[in-house]
């Protein structure tokens, strides 16, 4: 089963734009963590990111990992298309569409996407990391999640991988603080979604609000590349079907990952990443582990 | 706190996050700073405006790639322009800076000119630097005639790039009107405080 994407994905996007990798927060170096969050003198920027996992286990409701049964697999293919604009001075928003692509065996073959949840978000930054020596960057974030996905019960697959979406309106709010160190930036943020609940034939199915952490290390070389490891960790409770808890259905999961940046020049610039849910209990509940590589381009204007 | 609530303090923040604008600072505030200088002077910008058709400060941040990528077309404008008598210095106002450090930072770069200490950021905050590679041209009188950026390149310099520093010079010593009194700044957030 694929990770519970949009939330995920929500999750990520938000928390994405809270982090520079560039130390100094001027130049190209910015969002060697995320795509999509514009550096400090940019206006506006569009891009394309590709990403490409392999499902290779899966923590079940009581923590433990197992790999995957004998004969079965799952790939996971991304491709987000995305859009940011500053509309003041310290305030950006942003726009996510990814299309989606699962191939999933099982016994027998299945393959289905189309486009997932798309995602809007705000970004407003109430000191600037690096305007001052003694207090941290401190931006305020939110965002919205829209079931633009086709949702579980939707899909029509035998194996439902033309599952693109969580189908639920899915409102994020978080926190960042950021600090840079010479070349070095250090990143804390913690994110909160709340989902709405949703229909699913007779019943109303709701998902516990999930908190999110994400810790990132950064570093810039003074030809304005930049690298950064990013250590997130998810949770959620148990998810609610006509406002009974359903026992054990609460999920939990680390990510990590490294990623950089390479400006081509002022404008263009180039990232990639490695990311993987590690498969250590008892970090993880009731989620698929993957380990996957993203790769991005990007055109800004300042 | 509940959702509504979350929303309105996120658009509070957002409405109350703006930067606001310096209104342009007065002639006798800047003429009365004095900021020691890496040449074991102390300078008293009065004198130093009194001095020369124009001069130049632009802001240091030695941690910034955009102001090291600049280093080689600063020179270049200094070497174009003091001969013309345009006094040149470069300000370092970051907090925890010290003239130590600074005499440090000229030797590295091998200015031909010095570096004063901005302590408190006091010369920082009248003229509304920000960012590094931020430069400010000041007339004979203490009028400031240009504030802003180099030109309009980050950190990968281009040979069409608008040259906003070097217009500006241009404009003033030949006597006509400075074609762009102010030009964006691209670089690194200076800690002011």
């Amino acid at each position: 089963m694929r990770l519970a994407r949009s939330t995920f994905a929500s999750a990520i996007a938000v928390m994405a734009m809270t982090h520079n990798s560039h130390a100094q927060s001027c130049c190209a170096g910015s969002g060697a963590i995320t795509p999509g969050r514009l550096s400090l003198h940019e206006v506006a920027l569009v891009g394309v990111q590709t990403k490409s996992s392999v499902v290779f286990g899966n923590f079940d409701s009581h923590g433990s990992w197992t790999p995957n049964a004998k004969g079965s697999s799952e790939a996971d293919f991304e491709q987000d298309f995305f859009a940011a604009a500053r509309v003041l001075p310290r305030a950006q928003l942003a726009l996510i569409v990814p299309l989606v692509e699962t191939w999933r065996t099982a016994g027998v073959t299945d393959f289905g996407g189309g486009i997932g949840d798309a995602n809007v978000s705000g970004r407003a930054d109430v000191v600037v990391a690096g305007e001052s020596r003694y207090v941290p960057g401190i931006a305020f974030l939110a965002g919205v999640t829209l079931p633009t996905g086709r949702p579980p019960e939707s899909a029509k697959n035998k194996l439902a991988a033309d599952a693109t979406g969580v189908g639920a309106l899915t409102g994020n709010f978080g926190l960042a603080l950021e600090q840079n160190f010479g070349a070095w930036l250090v990143s804390v943020s913690g994110l909160v979604a709340f989902r709405a609940s949703r229909s699913v034939g007779d019943v109303t199915a709701g998902l516990s609000p999930q908190f999110t952490a994400l810790f990132a290390l950064g570093y810039s070389f003074k030809n304005d590349a930049a690298l950064a490891l990013i250590v997130s960790y998810a949770g959620e409770g148990n998810g609610r079907i006509n406002g009974e808890s359903i026992m054990d259905s609460s999920r939990r999961t680390l990510l990590m990952g490294t990623s950089g940046v390479w400006p081509i020049n002022d404008t263009w610039r180039v990232q990639g990443g490695f990311f993987v849910h590690p498969p250590v209990e008892p970090f993880g509940r009731n989620q698929p582990t993957a380990a996957g590589l993203t790769l991005t381009l990007i055109k800004s204007w300042t | 706190m509940d959702l509504k609530t979350l929303v309105t303090l996120f658009v509070s923040v957002c409405m109350c996050s703006c930067m606001n604008a310096n209104s342009p600072p007065s002639s006798a505030s800047l003429s009365s700073i004095t900021m020691a200088g890496t040449d074991g002077q102390s300078h008293l910008l009065g004198a130093e405006f009194a001095s020369a058709p124009a001069t130049v400060f632009v802001f240091f941040d030695p941690q910034c790639p955009c102001m090291a990528a600049h280093q080689a077309r600063l020179r270049a404008l200094h070497d174009a322009f003091a001969p013309r008598a345009v006094r040149w210095f470069m300000v370092d106002s970051e907090v925890g800076g010290s003239i130590a450090r600074d005499q440090s930072f000229v030797a590295q770069l091998n200015l031909d000119y010095p570096m004063l200490f901005d302590q408190n950021a006091v010369f920082a905050r009248a003229v509304g630097a920000q960012f590094a590679s931020f430069a400010v041209v000041v007339d004979r009188q203490g009028v400031v005639r240009y504030a802003g950026g180099i030109d309009d390149d980050r950190s990968h310099l281009r040979d069409d790039a608008t040259m906003y520093l070097k217009d500006a010079l241009t404009d003033m010593l030949d006597g006509t009107p400075v074609r762009r009194a102010e030009g964006k700044t691209l670089g690194c957030a200076l800690p002011l405080w």
